[in-house]
């Protein structure tokens, strides 16, 4: 277990001032920032707005419009690819596979970095939606501090039920972004799957899809798909977690 | 009684749908001793330093790491070496600093051996520079950093004077035999200079074709030269 944490801490380091590390934290913020504004810019409706109760509903509603279909599969598309193939574009994998650790242990440890990075874009995002809510009061005094309380249990169930969609991403981004070197391989893989999804998600078997679990989840009730995406998001999940585990520790070439 | 660092059977490799890379490659390293690696372009150096590291998939052979099979003592075996193969591995957005914090915490060795690191190879005043933007000199320095990192019993180098100035390869030379000698570091150097590794050698294996054309002290190998160590060298890979 020692060697697990050692071996996260040294890949946690790694992604320090990537383009991935920094997409997290733009991508987390991009959305409740444009909310933000618009509110700002409409300010005349401000103070009732933050008299509504359902004031953090329609906030929540508003940000995850844009980010569960589109920006969230993307995002995770770019951050998984941009974290994995670190070791392509720095010619470091005959490196990393000659220090003293176990092969499983660097593929979990990045598997592990990728996860905390989209938890870590959750954590932003909820909190940019509640800054949607709260700045405007302390930049205009005639706007209240929202009526309600942040509903913080609801939010965390919303992006966990999120977090379960975007697994399968992750995991196939994952496996593409390890077995090619070329960057391109795995962004337009993803990219390719992303536009099937969109295509695919009023088909009947639109679920069998891994990549438009968050397309259903933000759809809501008004989804065409009664079957449990979350059960199917964590298979598929699994399922190419185990591909990818096996592709990698089989390559003849390692590095 | 001779013990080696390392020591390889049989070592056969074969690239799919090319001819045989290396055909049944024996080695014998000395503890102790810097072994040069010799061989023109092609002839199986970097194919056989590979192998050695797991880097490529074993199909035939034998290696062991201080008389232990190195398959069943991989992680053991490679705490107890640092490597440099090719083109030097760092990562180009950190530091030379975070570059080895990277791997002072999987290898678990004390954070001073950083500074002590980059002090031996010259390094200690680039602060937060980042490594993409060295020179190749000091890049190949920091990779060397990096091999050194985990305080080794056996380095292996593949061409660790590729891309150095005169100077810079002066210094590497001198690292290296101080290393050796201070130490007691074993110390593989492959080269397709002769020059170089008659310089820091005391033992010699010429590879051609990827087979062992010889195999022995730098001292046997001048005598089977009897003075022109090139042209005896270019006779042995010519065979």
């Amino acid at each position: 277990m020692s060697i697990f944490v050692q071996s996260l801490s040294s890949e946690w380091l790694k992604r320090k001032r990537t383009a991935g590390a920094w997409l997290v934290v733009i991508g987390g913020f991009f959305i409740p920032a444009l909310i933000l504004f618009a509110r700002v810019y409409e300010s005349g409706g401000l103070a009732e707005a933050n008299r509504n109760p359902r004031l953090w509903e329609i906030q929540y509603d508003r940000c995850w419009q844009f980010m569960g279909f589109f920006l969230l599969p993307i995002g995770v598309i770019l951050a998984t690819s941009l974290v994995t193939q670190l070791e392509f574009r720095n010619n470091t994998w005959k490196q990393l596979h000659t220090t003293p650790q176990p092969l499983r242990v660097i593929f979990f440890a990045k598997l592990t970095v990728v996860l905390v990075m989209l938890i870590q874009w959750f954590v932003l995002f909820n909190i940019g939606i509640y800054l949607t809510g709260v700045l405007p009061c302390l930049f205009f005094r005639h706007v209240p501090w929202p009526s309600e309380s942040f509903p913080l249990r609801l939010f965390w169930e919303g992006s966990w039920k999120f977090f379960l969609d975007a697994l399968p991403i992750v995991a196939l981004q994952y496996l593409v972004s390890l077995q090619w070197k070329n960057f391109l391989a795995p962004l337009g893989i993803g990219f390719g799957l992303y536009v099937a999804s969109v295509v695919a998600v009023h088909w009947r078997y639109g679920y069998w899809v891994p990549y438009t679990y968050c397309y259903y989840e933000f759809l809501g009730k008004r989804s065409p798909v009664r079957e449990p995406i979350h059960g199917w998001a964590i298979g598929y999940f699994v399922l190419f977690t185990v591909v990818a585990y096996i592709l990698y520790i089989s390559k003849k070439e390692k590095g | 009684m001779i013990t080696y660092s390392l020591e390889t059977f049989n070592l056969s490799h074969r690239y799919a749908g090319r001819q045989q890379a290396l055909d049944n490659v024996g080695l014998r390293v000395p503890q102790g001793s810097i072994y040069g690696f010799l061989g023109p372009n092609g002839a199986g150096k970097t194919t056989t330093l590979r192998l050695l590291l797991g880097l490529l998939r074993k199909q035939e052979g034998q290696i062991h790491f201080f008389g232990k099979p190195f398959e069943k003592h991989r992680t053991d075996m490679l705490r107890r070496v640092g490597s440099l193969i090719e083109t030097p591995s760092v990562y180009g957005h950190l530091s030379a600093t975070e570059n080895l914090l990277v791997y002072q915490k999987i290898c678990r060795c004390p954070r001073q051996r950083i500074d002590e690191v980059l002090g031996a190879t010259g390094l200690g005043n680039t602060n937060r520079k980042k490594a993409g933007h060295f020179s190749l000199g000091m890049k190949q320095r920091l990779a060397l950093s990096i091999a050194l990192l985990n305080d080794p019993k056996l380095l292996i180098l593949d061409e660790p004077t590729n891309g150095l100035d005169p100077a810079g390869i002066i210094a590497m030379r001198e690292l290296l035999q101080s290393l050796n000698w201070r130490l007691g570091i074993t110390i593989i150097l492959s080269s397709h200079l002769l020059s170089e590794v008659d310089k820091v050698a005391t033992h010699v294996g010429v590879i051609s074709k990827g087979r062992i054309v010889f195999q022995g002290t730098i001292s046997e190998l001048r005598q089977l030269s009897s003075g022109d160590l090139e042209e005896t060298f270019i006779q042995l890979t010519e065979k």
